[in-house]
């Protein structure tokens, strides 16, 4: 008689597994059900954005935190249940190896939980967003990572309950065991180079599996044929867990910042002038010899800028300045010298912010958050503020504060408007409409440009610029086709064209720097809503382990990238053409090694940030909406001689249709007010406080126009 | 195959440098014997035992069951061995069914038929659950399990331990019955001997991980006597002689414990002319509890 003892384990393992299998199908069909549930229950103000809500939060969920979880528990209870020295006896005494009672037990539960993995699938039904995975194998990427991410979690926590008997306990080890096959998994990282390619991370994380596995295995015989010094072991673990971590850190860092630096000498020597500054905000210093760490000094500096006290508040620059030049002395940091702080603090004092800003500024939060942006740019040491003004100016900037160039646009609308420039302001309004995406018409721009317009093409550049997210392919064509009317001169039209081009290159950039740079200002408390503290002790982390290395690492792909645009666009057309073609192959290929980068920093910033950013992003739409619907409101005077009694009279002379209030859902309210208007949303609280902003931070969001 | 069913060679177990478990231990068990391992708590019987399963690593020497090495071989010997742990864990979540067919597929000699006989025999009922036993019926149990498949080899590891007597006797007797009908060799430790006395062939004592003993019973018993002397004057201090393990005085009594007892032992007391001279047979138990006494 033939006798199949697998197959009496496998039954063995399956009446042991089976409760925590089915609980598992039970929670998540629960779970399921829940959030239609809330989906049906809470008020929805915006059903598009709640259901795209609902379906990521399920995908969320089905593809990684539930088979993470189970992963956890089914490589821990399992395990645990039979780990006492007179379980093992026993199963030990009956006629088979240890390393069959191993393989039936892993690759049984594995079984158990991949078809958990596939269930989540299809219980937590997870959309396929391609455009998520900028990765040549979207399908590949979406089924392989959940299931080798699950692989990882499970032997990691499976390896745990071998060294650690206690559930509890082991479940809490799991991330400083995948810490330190992290570290034993160097080797690999070094081979294949800088951790940026799709299946670089899928080759890393299996070795990792494999690596837990392999060392589970002799755990597990070590557990089998002798009691283990738990505490031994766990004292190694914990050193090991320290070192090892930190060399961790020191390696990715170092491997990256030798790649920055390359980076920027190379684009320093085609002529783009950039310094480790311009794009990471200086490293914060912990506070070691009892001196003012940089972020005490920053915030010092801060205050005593705000009292207007100078003399000291350029004592804590300098603090700033010593702290940035002792760790990085090889970036361009310096104490900035009194006569150039002077001259900081003239243009911040006499010229322009001092004295139109603030008047410009005071009623619309986003805009004093904009000169907060611009005063606080001016303190970074080694950054002067005649740079970023000039930067402003010619578009040079980094992305996230080319961002704000449209608060700038806005402010320089209405100071102009102020003034009674009406030409000027409204190529400024024209810009703005085409940045609200208002530019939906043809015939507008061509009734305009016409009448208002002789610089029509470098204001809608400037626009596709500062708005990348606006810049389709089908308003590139159209673009074209306006260029092609235009009918230039040859070298005028060719030079012009290389400039769309670069524009197009350079917006790819912009889509990827700019949630990084949103995400950095966010943990580094750049904005005024600072986080919570144990989100921002977190990120905290996050961003000196793991974050700050990484973003050196695919920064330094962008400026090489940037170098390259401008190469290209500095030469015309007809020379380009070809490597053009070249070029945009390449790219495609940088922006899907950077893929598990941006899902990477995705997860972060969704996750951790969710609620902030769609805030954030609310109260910007609504703020840009409220002034294109101000300057809409003010061509509308300009062509009809009056204010329009309500919204809906813009719309088919001016706008195609009316924007949306993200916060209500409905129409902004718009408000004759004395000679005035008022335009506004009802703000983050959804109340209608009359347009009025000082009270409370959450408020409305308005524009008023005075005569 | 040796005569020797179970065979080790200096086995010794070491858990720390100086913490040395078992130390050269030269085991013999004869094949068809009944070897009975005593010794103390701690002294390393268990892992010893454990050594002989191969659940555990030796540090050095050798292990011989049936002519296998558990080591190197551990399904092999396994299969031939019934084996009940000192506290012997299965699985609670299981029925006694469950547990009977679980363990039937890893034997090919395995025989419903006596695992029923027996459950019947203990009172167990096959649809109870693990977790439901008492004390003794789960030693009952892991019994049957170690009985079930008819194996060449039972080695049991104080299966009485913490059992009332009368369960302790009910068990005694069953593995006496299977000795008798089956005739196999048991390796059998523990420290209650009063049961196993009448049918042990040989008897090992381990004392700190030395084999302070070995042999069989009638040559234990032989050369380890009582000796009861009474004088008619003082008990004379200068009696000493080799091998005293107990020596007791009471007013004119001297009783003492003497291993290697020979004749020439008797007639050198003798020489110091007592009035009574008793010699008396002991007990396994009394030999064990003065032999491990004295070290």
């Amino acid at each position: 008689m033939k006798i199949d003892r697998k197959h009496q384990l496998v039954e063995k393992e399956w009446k042991q597994g089976r409760y925590i299998f089915l609980l598992a199908l039970l929670l998540m069909t629960a779970f399921s059900f829940l959030l239609i549930f809330l989906h049906i229950l809470m008020p929805q103000q915006d059903p598009v954005r709640s259901l795209r809500h609902y379906i990521d939060s399920n995908r969320v969920f089905g593809q990684y935190i539930f088979p993470i979880l189970l992963a956890l528990i089914l490589g821990i209870l399992p395990f645990h249940n039979e780990l006492s020295r007179d379980h093992v006896d026993f199963l030990m005494s009956y006629p088979v190896t240890a390393g069959k009672v191993f393989r039936t037990k892993y690759f049984f539960n594995i079984l158990m939980l991949f078809f958990l993995v596939l269930a989540s699938y299809m219980i937590l039904p997870a959309p396929i967003i391609y455009e998520q995975y900028d990765t040549p194998n979207p399908i590949l990427f979406i089924f392989l990572l959940p299931p080798v991410l699950t692989l990882l979690f499970y032997t990691a926590s499976f390896l745990s309950a071998l060294l650690i008997r206690n559930a509890f306990a082991a479940i809490f080890a799991v991330p400083f065991i995948l810490i330190a096959e992290g570290i034993l998994a160097c080797p690999l990282l070094i081979a294949l180079g800088v951790l940026n390619k799709f299946t670089h991370i899928l080759l890393i994380l299996l070795l990792l599996s494999i690596i837990s596995f392999i060392f589970a295995y002799f755990v597990w015989r070590y557990s089998v044929s002798r009691h283990l010094p738990v505490w031994r072991i766990l004292l190694f673990f914990i050193l090991w867990t320290i070192s090892g971590s930190w060399a961790l850190h020191g390696f990715i860092t170092i491997i990256t910042k030798v790649q920055l630096m390359n980076v920027i000498q190379n684009s320093r020597a085609s002529g783009m002038s950039l310094s480790m500054n311009d794009i990471l905000p200086p490293p914060i210093l912990p506070d070691r010899d009892g001196a003012l760490t940089y972020r005490q000094a920053f915030t010092l500096h801060k205050k005593l800028q705000k009292n207007q006290d100078f003399a000291r508040s350029q004592e804590a620059y300098g603090y700033m300045a010593e702290r940035t030049k002792r760790i990085s002395p090889s970036s361009r940091a310096k104490p900035i010298p009194q006569d150039e702080f002077e001259r900081i603090r003239r243009i911040e004092k006499d010229e322009f912010w001092k004295e139109k800003a603030p008047q410009i500024f005071v009623r619309n939060p986003e805009s004093r958050k904009l000169h907060a942006l611009i005063l606080r740019a001016s303190s970074f040491p080694g950054y002067s503020f005649e740079e970023f003004y000039t930067s402003i100016q010619h578009l040079d900037s980094d992305a996230g504060r080319l961002m704000r160039l449209r608060d700038f646009l806005f402010a320089h609308a209405y100071i102009l408007l102020k003034q009674g420039i009406y030409d000027e302001a409204t190529s400024d309004i024209l810009t703005l409409l085409a940045m609200g995406d208002a530019f939906r018409d043809m015939k507008i721009y061509e009734s305009y440009r016409d009448t208002f317009n002789s610089n029509g093409i470098s204001i809608l550049q400037f626009a596709l610029l500062t708005t990348p997210e606006m810049f389709t392919k089908e308003k590139c064509i159209r673009f074209m086709k306006v260029l092609s009317d235009k009918k230039m001169d040859g070298k005028a039209a060719i030079e012009e064209t290389a400039t769309v081009r670069y524009n197009l290159f350079y917006k790819k950039i912009l889509e990827r720097t700019i949630p990084l740079s949103e995400y950095f200002l966010a943990i580094n408390g750049y904005y005024n809503d600072p986080l919570p503290f144990w989100p921002w002790l977190g990120s905290r982390i996050r961003l000196s382990f793991i974050f700050r290395p990484l973003m050196m690492s695919y920064i330094a792909n962008d400026i090489s990238m940037m170098t390259e645009c401008q190469k290209l666009a500095n030469k015309p057309f007809y020379e380009i053409r070809d490597s053009y073609d070249i070029f945009v192959k390449r790219m495609t290929k940088e922006t899907s090694k950077a893929a598990p980068l941006i899902l990477f920093e995705n997860y972060y910033i969704l996750g951790h940030y969710g609620d902030m950013i769609i805030n954030r992003q609310n109260r910007s739409s609504a703020y840009i909406d409220t002034m294109q619907l101000t300057l809409a409101i003010y061509m509308y005077k300009k062509i009809h001689g009056k204010y329009p009694d309500s919204l809906g009279m813009l719309v088919s002379t001016i706008m195609k249709s009316l924007p949306e209030d993200p916060f209500s859902g409905n129409d902004y309210i718009y408000r004759r007010e004395g000679d005035g208007f008022i335009v506004y949303s009802v703000g983050p609280n959804q109340k209608d406080n009359d347009g009025y902003l000082e009270s409370t931070e959450i408020d409305d969001i308005a524009h008023y126009m005075e005569k | 195959m040796s005569r020797f069913a179970i065979e080790t060679n200096r086995l010794t177990k070491r858990f720390t440098r100086h913490k040395q478990i078992v130390d050269n231990l030269d085991l013999k068990v004869p094949a068809g014997s009944i070897y009975v391992f005593l010794g103390r708590n701690g002294a390393g019987k268990t892992t010893t035992i454990r050594m002989l399963m191969g659940l555990l690593k030796r540090t050095a020497g050798e292990v011989n069951i049936l002519g296998k090495d558990p080591e190197k071989d551990p399904v092999g010997v396994k299969v031939n061995v019934g084996y009940v742990a000192e506290r012997q864990r299965m699985y609670d979540w299981m029925s006694i069914e469950d547990l009977l067919n679980f363990s039937e597929s890893f034997y090919p000699t395995w025989a419903g038929k006596t695992a029923y006989n027996l459950l019947d025999k203990f009172c167990l009922s096959e649809d109870m659950k693990l977790k439901d036993l008492s004390r003794g019926m789960y030693g009952k149990l892991s019994l049957i399990l170690a009985l079930a498949h008819s194996p060449e080899i039972l080695i049991f590891d104080d299966p009485m331990a913490g059992l009332d007597p009368v369960v302790r006797r009910e068990v005694m007797e069953t593995i006496i019955e299977y000795i008798n009908n089956n005739g196999r060799t048991v390796f059998f430790s523990t420290h209650i001997v009063n049961e196993i006395e009448r049918v042990a062939d040989n008897v090992g004592i381990l004392e700190n991980g030395k084999l302070i003993f070995s042999g069989t019973v009638e040559s234990l018993k032989s050369s380890v006597r009582k000796i009861r002397m009474v004088f008619d004057g003082t008990v004379p201090a200068d009696i000493n002689i080799t091998g005293i393990l107990d020596r007791r005085t009471t007013g004119h009594e001297l009783t003492l414990t003497v291993k290697d007892y020979t004749q020439e032992t008797g007639d050198a007391l003798a020489h110091f002319h007592p009035s009574v001279f008793d010699i008396f047979d002991m007990t396994l138990e009394d030999i064990f509890i003065s032999m491990v006494k004295q070290t």
